[in-house]
């Protein structure tokens, strides 16, 4: 029995050394190059190099968004908080089950007012020497830590748990350096503990113990010398420098936009494609496509310039494979591909300009927008929309949410928002008479202050009349009766096609985006009725709707039905700018540039270096040179809807628009729009006021006076007629 | 003086020294890397093995009457010994391994192993095997050994005195029907076991079982100590060149996962070389076991050969991938004062039995 049992194991023995053998042989000299290729790229490693981004500058070279060093206060887990290592070394030495908890508790106590000097008995240490010598090395962080001889000489570790809170001393003297309160403080360090002891990774856990965790940001240049100074009483305390997007006003926020990070389904799209780094650790195979790749709290454009030009101003990041060399026990680099700086983006904006822009509608109180363009190129030299919001702060919760209240300084009036353009529109309305022969520069219109009837179609000036007019008249008087007369000589199709080719309905090309606004016509008319009328089959099948919604609609509906058509009504709300129609600042800026130069449709542009877009309307020269007369004669000319506001010494040519918004309140949309100086027009203007109390040209006519006022000033022009400018 | 030293079995002696000083000198590239200043784990183990030696030099100079006159007092020394560390134990990471005496730790489940050895055999020797209430006795001791060290929790330790008792037992030429019995008895128990199995074990076993879960932290050290394994080639990286070594991928490498680095650095041959040594050993037991001449010699020697066999196979596939992580140390190489000790009293014991029953094969080294 007992030598067969020998003699079996002797034969399991070996045949499970031959197993174990072949085995080594299978890993060690078949499969060789395979684990020798694993192993290597374990030494590898590869650091990301972040590419600054781009800088936006004005025309002139003024920075409008750029990077700047900021400071942020940080802290090192491992090094600031004594309680992480001193419960470590509890749980190794003396066995303390949960130490973290036992002190935590301990804390507890201290804060209740227990001061108790008497030190807490921890028992006999495994390694005295360990702990000597932990002591030695970093005093302060095992300062509440003490060994002690008991009655049978061995050595007893006691805690002396009040020293065990040095670090809450470090923090109030933080707190009192940067200003900031003590226990709102701590509560940043207690969350920013409680998440890192509760990742269930130990590599990563250690990870984040070790490296700097923000608690306070962006904490200013003399703040953080004042930390450094004191970096020794501050223990596990560092400054970071961290590079911030800084943005130079409220005039520029929605010209440029700001920073955002990454969405949630931009993670999740680019992390699939392995777009996403980590800070920490990234796989090797991540080297190839670095370029394109975003660490997972990058910034980038959420809107305006920041957002169009993304591509160009972020740049691309660089990295560099190292391999962990045996010898020297370091890093070297095998490998680098330079990281590539954000491009930086010149544009059509003069600063200055658009902060005066910005700072007229503030003074006059006007929600609205100012648009200042070059006829010739289209380059936009100012954009501005009143209120506005500061870049810098738009991260800020509190401040986010009073943005999404009245008056939603967040909307960007200039471009993106179309409204009623009023009279502003007679410009157009007259160049297609013109052009299509239904009026000529003698013919003359009666104004009795209103058109056929006095019910509806009143002239502006009613019950008062402007009598006779031309159309040099009218357009100083911004009469609606001639132009009333001068619809009514024109089919539907004729005077839209003239909208549509001053880009009335049309968007603007500008970089950043605009709405397209919106033009009426009879096909929208049509379909406009039949929807409703849909909709209102709908409703009484569906039943359960009041009766009081049913009628409403049954009445709405019947205007459409009287007028589902097109008919003179809407050619004459088209003239003087009401009605469905809504342009935006913008494009009426477009719209009077086609005057000022000579008959072009320029496109609105923002970039510098974008190329210039324009296109020649079938216009004759003789029929602008009429118009500019009469827009002429609107500043020059008593009686002219703006004269005195200050726009005749820069011999400006401006039409006026008023366009009712709610005739009880006397509530308008109140517009000027033109171009200076009358003989080679270098600027085309744009004020628009939202809802403001008064005409066109009393509200928005003084705004344009001061912002050319800035304009002809900084260009220092005094050529022909520009002679009157005064300094300012 | 050196008389008294005359009886060494080279046998036995050279392929434990080499072992052991193999051990040694990968401690010593372990701890390298291990920070700075590194941890003294090739001091402390140098200290161990002179301490070692000694012990076994003074051993072996033991009679095997001597020897089973020593094995009752020992074993209720050991048991005692297992009994103190559960209650006055030193904890470290949840459980109660350590009896912290004075400068160093001890580790009363290596004592046992040398203890149970020299012991159980002696319950049932003399054909009392062959009576199933010698043989419950037997194995009511041997549940008793397994749960002192189960409950400590070292599962690992305490599951290597289960096999050495069977094989025992069988040689000691137990019936059949009561050897089926036991082992019905053991499947019933398993299950049992599981369930008081505390979590990291369970994750370990399943870790094993399915290396897609918990790909981070146990199957981690699985898959480094396979690619360094694999690495090594055929003659290594070199000593202390080891790349897994230098950068801190290998986990417990001076401890569990040594084999890993002696393959890395020194290669096939390297690997090569521990296993030859610590398999010869194992063979050269059971030719003892074959050729004595008494039958507590034989089961002693069987005993030895199932440890040695047990916790080097154990190991060596845990290393390879091929066994679920379970803390058993590989014999004479892993860092560790209670282990290197035991493994020595093994050798001394072996040595002994050698020495009684084979004078004539044995090459006795006397020194003049």
């Amino acid at each position: 029995m007992g030598r067969s049992v020998i003699l079996s194991f002797t034969v399991v023995a070996a045949l499970t050394f031959s197993v174990l053998i072949l085995n080594l042989v299978k890993m060690q000299i078949v499969q060789f190059e395979y684990y020798s290729d694993i192993a290597e790229r374990k030494r590898l490693r590869i650091e990301i190099i972040d590419a600054p981004r781009g800088t936006i500058y004005d025309r002139h070279g003024t920075p409008l968004a750029f990077d700047r060093a900021s400071y942020d206060v940080a802290l090192i887990l491992s090094e600031f908080d004594p309680t992480l290592a001193i419960a470590d070394l509890l749980e190794r030495e003396v066995g303390v089950r949960n130490a973290i908890g036992v002190l935590d508790s301990t804390l507890f106590l201290y804060f209740l007012g227990d001061r108790s000097t008497e030190p807490i008995d921890c028992g006999y240490p495994k390694n005295v020497k360990r702990i000597l010598r932990l002591k030695e090395k970093y005093p302060v962080k095992y300062g509440a830590l003490q060994l002690k001889e008991d009655r049978s000489g061995r050595l007893r570790l006691l805690l002396h748990h009040g020293l065990l809170y040095h670090h809450l001393g470090v923090l109030a003297r933080l707190a009192s350096i940067v200003g900031v309160d003590f226990f709102e403080l701590l509560r940043r360090v207690e969350e920013i503990r409680e998440r890192v002891l509760s990742i269930k990774n130990a590599y990563q856990r250690r990870y984040e113990m070790s490296h700097p965790q923000t608690i306070l940001e962006d904490i200013g240049r003399r703040v953080a010398f004042e930390i450094e100074m004191e970096a020794e009483n501050l223990a596990g305390i560092v400054v970071v420098e961290r590079k911030r997007r800084a943005y130079r006003g409220k005039a520029f926020a929605h010209l440029i936009g700001y920073l955002r990070r990454l969405n949630e389904e931009e993670v999740k799209r680019y992390g699939e494609q392995g777009l996403i780094l980590s800070r920490a650790y990234n796989p090797l195979d991540s080297f190839n496509r670095v370029e394109d790749a975003y660490f997972i709290d990058d910034e980038v454009g959420a809107t305006g310039v920041e957002a169009v030009c993304e591509r160009r101003l972020r740049g691309r990041k660089g990295a560099q494979l190292l391999e962990y060399d045996l010898l020297t026990r370091r890093y070297r680099i095998l490998q680098r591909i330079e990281p590539i700086a954000g491009e930086d983006v010149y544009l059509t904006i003069d600063a200055g300009l658009q902060e005066k822009a910005y700072q007229a509608l503030e003074e006059a109180g006007i929600v609205g927008a100012v648009v200042l363009m070059k006829p010739e190129t289209g380059e936009v030299i100012a954009m501005v929309s009143h209120p506005s919001y500061d870049p810098n702060r738009i991260r800020e919760a509190g401040y986010y949410r009073l943005l999404l209240k009245e008056p939603y300084p967040l909307l960007e009036r200039a471009s993106r928002s179309a409204y009623a353009p009023g009279s502003t529109m007679k410009i157009v309305a007259a160049i297609a008479g013109l052009s299509e022969g239904i009026i000529d520069e003698k013919t003359t219109f009666r104004c009795r202050g209103y058109h056929k009837t006095p019910k509806a179609f009143r002239c502006w000036v009613y019950p008062k009349a402007h009598g006779n007019q031309n159309l040099s008249d009218a357009l100083a008087h911004s009469c609606n009766t001639f132009f009333f007369n001068l619809a009514d000589g024109m089919n539907s199709h004729q005077l839209l096609d003239w909208f549509r080719r001053f880009g009335i309905g049309e968007r603007p090309s500008i970089e950043t985006g605009a709405t397209a606004g919106f033009l009426p016509t009879p096909q929208w008319k049509r379909r406009r009725y039949e929807s409703l009328k849909a909709r209102l089959k709908e409703i009484q099948k569906e039943g359960g709707v009041s009766e009081r919604r049913i009628t409403t609609l049954r009445r709405r509906l019947a205007i459409y039905r009287d007028e589902r058509v097109w008919v003179p009504g809407d050619n004459r709300s088209l003239v003087i700018g009401q009605g469905a129609l809504l342009v935006s600042p913008l494009q009426v800026a477009r719209m009077v540039a086609v005057v000022a130069n000579g008959g072009f449709l320029v496109e609105p542009k923002i970039l510098l270096d974008s190329p210039v877009r324009r296109k020649k309307l079938p216009i004759k020269g003789r029929h602008l040179e009429t118009i500019k007369d009469g827009m002429w004669r609107v500043v020059s000319e008593k009686g002219g809807t703006a004269y005195g506001k200050g726009l005749k010494r820069f011999s400006a040519c401006a039409k006026t628009g008023t366009a009712e918004v709610n005739k009880r309140r006397s509530v308008n949309h109140a517009w000027i729009v033109g171009f200076a100086p009358k003989k080679r027009p270098e600027v085309v203007f744009v004020v628009f006021g939202e809802r403001v109390k008064g005409h066109g040209g009393e509200v928005a006519g003084p705004i344009a006076a001061k912002v050319l006022g800035r304009f002809f000033k900084d260009i220092k022009v005094a050529t022909g007629d520009v002679k009157t400018i005064q300094k300012d | 003086m050196l008389r008294r030293f005359r009886r060494i079995d080279l046998a036995v002696f050279l392929p434990t020294l080499s072992a052991s000083v193999v051990g040694l000198i990968f401690i010593a590239s372990a701890s390298k890397n291990m920070g700075s200043p590194p941890p003294p784990y090739y001091e402390r183990q140098l200290l161990w093995l002179l301490i070692s030696l000694l012990s076994y030099l003074l051993l072996c100079q033991l009679s095997i009457e001597r020897l089973k006159r020593l094995a009752p007092p020992l074993f209720i020394s050991s048991l005692l010994l297992l009994l103190i560390v559960l209650i006055a134990g030193t904890p470290y990471r949840g459980a109660r391994r350590w009896l912290t005496l004075g400068w160093c730790n001890i580790q009363p489940s290596e004592f046992m192993k040398v203890s149970f050895i020299v012991f159980m055999p002696l319950i049932i020797i003399d054909g009392k095997a062959r009576r199933l209430k010698n043989l419950l006795l037997f194995f009511g001791i041997t549940s008793v050994v397994v749960l002192l060290v189960a409950v400590e929790p070292d599962l690992g330790t305490s599951l290597v005195f289960l096999p050495v008792a069977l094989l025992i037992v069988a040689t000691a030429g137990a019936k059949k029907r009561h050897l089926l019995l036991f082992l019905l008895l053991l499947c019933v128990a398993a299950p049992v076991g599981w369930w008081h199995l505390r979590p990291y074990q369970k994750r370990r076993v399943l870790a094993f079982l399915d290396p897609d879960i918990n790909q981070l932290s146990d199957n981690y050290q699985l898959k480094q100590a396979k690619v360094a394994i694999g690495s090594g080639g055929l003659f290594g990286k070199g000593y202390g060149r080891g790349t897994h070594n230098a950068l801190n991928l290998l986990p417990a490498r001076h401890t569990d996962f040594i084999f890993s680095l002696v393959a890395e650095e020194w290669g096939f041959s390297g690997s090569l070389l521990v296993l030859g040594l610590l398999f010869s050993l194992v063979f050269l037991c059971l030719s003892t076991a074959v050729y004595a001449n008494s039958e507590y010699t034989r089961l002693v020697a069987v005993g030895v050969a199932g440890l040695l066999f047990i916790q080097t196979t154990v190991n060596v596939a845990m290393n390879l991938g091929l066994a679920p992580i379970t803390g058993i140390p590989l014999p004479f190489l892993t860092y560790g004062g209670s282990s290197t000790l035991s493994l020595w009293g093994i050798a001394s014991a072996l040595s002994l039995v050698r020495l009684n029953d084979a004078p004539s094969l044995v090459r006795i080294h006397r020194a003049t």
